[in-house]
């Protein structure tokens, strides 16, 4: 027979009276997910992004601090699609290394984001009670007040710097995992599976890892590709205010920043971030929502 | 309703305790000598050169060598006085700085908060009322609305009003209740960048509550009973509809304190914001610290503000 997933070639496979195997189920599922046009469109932008953000050194045409200060506040041309800033240096370039720092600086914000809210959530969720309710009410005050301005704390009493900010932002994210996995670790542990297991002994640590919390990651991966878009928009908001992320190092939000003084001699600079900013996350978002639906319907049967 | 109200303050206190926790541990981590924030820079240096016995008696006087929770306690009773400390770099009282600062901050948020509510409401209403091109166009608009930097929208409106156009200022601010008409210019271009898209979600929300309680009996009992259309939406439906809008209306009280920052930053508007970024800048940590937990209390005081109302709205809700 043939093996799993070609169909068997011939003029037809039913003249052969051979079974057509169906694709193997995960490629299927991939497809499927995209057969949606926005989460189509959403790949193929985030794609794009990705490919920006790793090869950068490769398809930018010049290195994001190339000084030329003969060639300052250019407008867009045939060597300079973006034109250039007061120092000089190819705008394009800056962006298409800022989604290098940009994405990373999103990933591994919502990376400690996940760090610090899941085991909080498990732990709230699996021992009840007074962790509970500590950890709940931290969450709640982390909740109570406006992320901006946390994230404003953060940088005064750390300093500013990219793994500051990825600090700062990941803390202020965690509470929306913590509440997540919370929830589901309580409607989890009192299935049978877990009963089951904490009859043959196991610890509650294995327990938790081992059962709890592979079951309950979908919600989570839905929230954390949404997450990637906050984070990025709250790195941009602080190197914008010049609190974040320091220039030279070329982050959209830096970029936008650099512009603004210069706005009536070359306004690109400042508006070409942008719309690099609002394909990512929105691209990210409509991922993750289109994660959330294909999800959604599998949850009720959690496996 | 009293006890309702009593029952939801008792509620917020811990959060606004753990929150001067976290301000308080954040004054210890902060590099400087803590008792920088209490005394201010010139003090400190005239102490100094009475070397160090007499920089210890400070310490011993101001109670910084007693056991930290001592310090916590002395620290939230000053609080409680409204007495912030000084800022490290102007050397004033940081509530005086606020004070001077925060009725801009207020009426730039608060004309945005309004704006934004009646805008979304009365959108929300139509877009009910009239199914179609609407709700994509709102669900567009949201969808954008929420992957858009505001500080970027702003930027764009400056390019295309101000500078190209030469309609509105590019920056600047004139109270409105001085100048009505000067000021009006200089705050439609920050109103706007500032509450685009929180209006957008208000409308959103009006627009699928209000849909969902049309479709009750209630209503349908109305109408059979010979009332005008209008009176059966607005005396009867849009009131019930209002409870999930009040939660998208308190959320967003957080997203213009926030955003209040980032406009007043382009538009180049002395309120509070442009003194929490300066002080970060400059990591004068008492005026962050200050600003810290007003933010705290105005969103304290907000979510009460709308718990309150949905118990209003809602009176099942008092009794649960």
């Amino acid at each position: 027979m043939a093996s799993g997933g070609r169909a068997v070639a011939a003029e037809s496979a039913i003249d052969l009276g051979l079974r057509v195997q169906p694709a193997h189920p995960r490629i299927a599922a991939v497809r499927a997910f995209f057969l949606d046009p926005k989460a189509a469109v959403a790949g193929f932008i985030l794609g794009i992004l990705i490919i920006l953000a790793v090869f950068a050194p490769w398809i930018a045409p010049a290195g994001f601090n190339d000084q030329d200060t003969g060639a300052s506040l250019l407008q867009p041309s045939a060597e300079h699609p973006l034109g250039t800033d007061r120092l000089g240096r190819d705008i394009l370039s800056r962006i298409i290394y800022g989604a290098r720092i940009s994405l990373r600086v999103g990933f591994i914000a919502v990376g400690i984001a996940g760090a610090i809210g899941l085991p909080m959530g498990l732990i709230a969720g699996y021992a009840g009670r007074w962790p509970d309710e500590i950890l709940m009410r931290l969450t709640d005050a982390m909740i109570a007040f406006p992320n901006l301005i946390f994230l404003l704390g953060v940088v005064a009493v750390l300093g500013p710097g990219v793994t500051n900010v990825m600090i700062a932002i990941g803390i202020s994210s965690f509470p929306v995992y913590a509440r997540l996995i919370r929830a589901q670790t309580l409607s989890l542990k009192e299935r049978d599976f877990v009963l089951a297991a904490r009859a043959l002994g196991a610890s509650n640590r294995r327990i938790l890892a081992q059962h709890i919390l592979p079951n309950a990651f979908q919600p989570i991966i839905v929230q954390a590709s949404l997450a990637l878009g906050s984070a990025v928009l709250a790195e941009a908001a602080l190197s914008f205010l010049g609190i974040g992320i320091l220039p030279p190092t070329p982050t959209w939000g830096v970029i936008i920043a650099d512009g603004f003084p210069v706005i009536r001699k070359n306004p690109w600079i400042s508006i070409a971030p942008g719309f690099f900013i609002v394909a990512f996350v929105l691209s990210v978002n409509l991922l993750g929502d289109r994660l959330r639906d294909v999800l959604d319907p599998r949850l009720r049967g959690t496996r | 309703m009293a006890r309702y109200i009593l029952r939801r303050l008792v509620n917020s206190l811990p959060v606004f305790l753990i929150v001067s926790l976290l301000a308080f541990a954040g004054q210890q981590l902060v590099p400087g000598d803590p008792i920088l924030a209490i005394i201010g820079q010139g003090e400190f240096a005239e102490l100094a050169s009475g070397g160090a016995p007499a920089i210890e008696a400070k310490r011993h006087e101001l109670g910084l060598d007693r056991p930290v929770i001592l310090q916590y306690l002395s620290y939230l009773e000053r609080l409680a006085h409204g007495d912030f400390g000084r800022s490290f770099v102007t050397k004033e009282p940081v509530l005086q700085m606020i004070g001077e600062r925060l009725p801009i901050t207020l009426k730039l948020s608060l004309i945005t908060f309004t704006v934004n509510i009646l805008l979304g409401i009365a959108l929300g209403v139509v877009a009910a009322l009239r199914p179609g091109m609407t709700d994509f166009t709102a669900t567009t608009w949201a969808v954008l609305g929420v992957a858009t930097p505001n500080f970027w929208v702003a930027i764009l409106l400056i390019i295309v009003f101000s500078i190209n156009l030469g309609w509105l200022p590019t920056s600047g601010w004139v109270d409105p209740f001085t100048d009505p008409v000067d000021g009006i210019k200089h705050l439609i271009l920050p109103v706007v960048s500032l509450g685009l898209f929180g209006s957008a979600t208000i409308m959103r929300q009006t627009r699928s509550a209000l849909l969902e309680v049309l479709r009750q009996d209630y209503v349908t009992t109305a109408r059979a009973k010979g009332l005008q259309e209008s009176r059966v939406v607005i005396r009867h439906a849009l009131k019930n509809a209002m409870l999930p809008v009040m939660t998208i209306i308190g959320l967003s009280l957080a997203g213009l304190i926030a955003g209040s920052v980032l406009i007043e930053r382009v538009f180049a508007i002395p309120g509070v914001g442009r003194m929490a970024i300066d002080a970060t800048t400059f990591r004068d940590y008492p005026v962050i610290q200050a600003i810290v937990l007003m933010s705290t209390g105005a969103i304290v005081v907000a979510n009460l503000v709308t718990d309150v109302a949905y118990g209003y709205l809602d009176p099942r809700i008092q009794y649960q």
